[in-house]
């Protein structure tokens, strides 16, 4: 199964992120990069949904 | 589907949303920044098919590459930043953030090895609930019931959100 291999998608998306983040001064790409860590969030919680 | 059977075509999207997240940090222009992020939405919406969540496809598509993106591009086009040249920081900033990202993108590889075993997540078990109470049921049932209070928090400071941003807006009520 591929459980280590999308917890790293997701880790690295979530790096990216914060990347951005701290990359840029516009507000709303600073959104953007915050909706990309969420989006991260949410791959590594479709994982954990399975556990139930 | 499963992702036994479609380790391609999971790597094959894993590799789109993370190129697609590069390009739209990189991106000078927000609205081709926009357009990336709406890119990795879809690529994640496919990764969340592959790991048999459907409606929470279903979801992301409709909601984050439908309705936050459209909103984010109004803002966007709203605001008007053609004047502006570049936002992003010079090469000491670059150097900052290329650091931070490495060094948090291996701490959480590391993480994901102490990730819990196959044994505590069955493959099967997703699909099982799914037949059972059906897509949305899945969802709806933690959400509704384990984490009534939580979710019902969320929905006031979402409330607080909205009237703060009319206040913001409005300078004269």
């Amino acid at each position: 199964m591929l459980l280590g291999p999308s917890l790293a998608v997701s880790a690295i998306l979530f790096s990216l992120g914060v990347a951005g983040v701290l990359f840029r001064r516009n507000a709303i790409v600073i959104f953007m990069c915050i909706e990309l860590m969420l989006n991260a969030v949410n791959l590594t919680c479709s994982w954990a949904r399975r556990g139930r | 589907m499963n992702v036994t059977q479609a380790p391609y075509v999971f790597w094959f999207f894993a590799a789109v949303a993370i190129l697609s997240a590069a390009t739209c940090i990189t991106r000078r222009s927000p609205v081709a920044s926009a357009l990336w992020l709406v890119n990795t939405l879809f690529a994640l919406a496919a990764i969340f098919v592959l790991l048999d969540a459907h409606f929470l496809a279903a979801v992301q598509v409709l909601v984050y590459a439908g309705a936050i993106m459209v909103l984010f591009l109004f803002v966007i086009m709203l605001l008007n930043l053609r004047g502006q040249t570049t936002d992003m920081l010079g090469w000491a900033g670059r150097l900052v953030m290329l650091a931070v990202g490495l060094l948090l993108t291996v701490e959480l590889w590391v993480l994901t090895r102490v990730a819990p075993s196959e044994e505590l997540l069955p493959s099967r078990a997703m699909l099982e609930l799914t037949e059972e109470r059906g897509a949305v049921g899945v969802i709806a049932e933690p959400l509704l019931r384990d984490f009534m209070i939580p979710f019902e928090v969320v929905s006031v400071l979402l409330l607080a959100a909205i009237v703060g941003a009319v206040v913001l807006a409005k300078r004269r009520l």
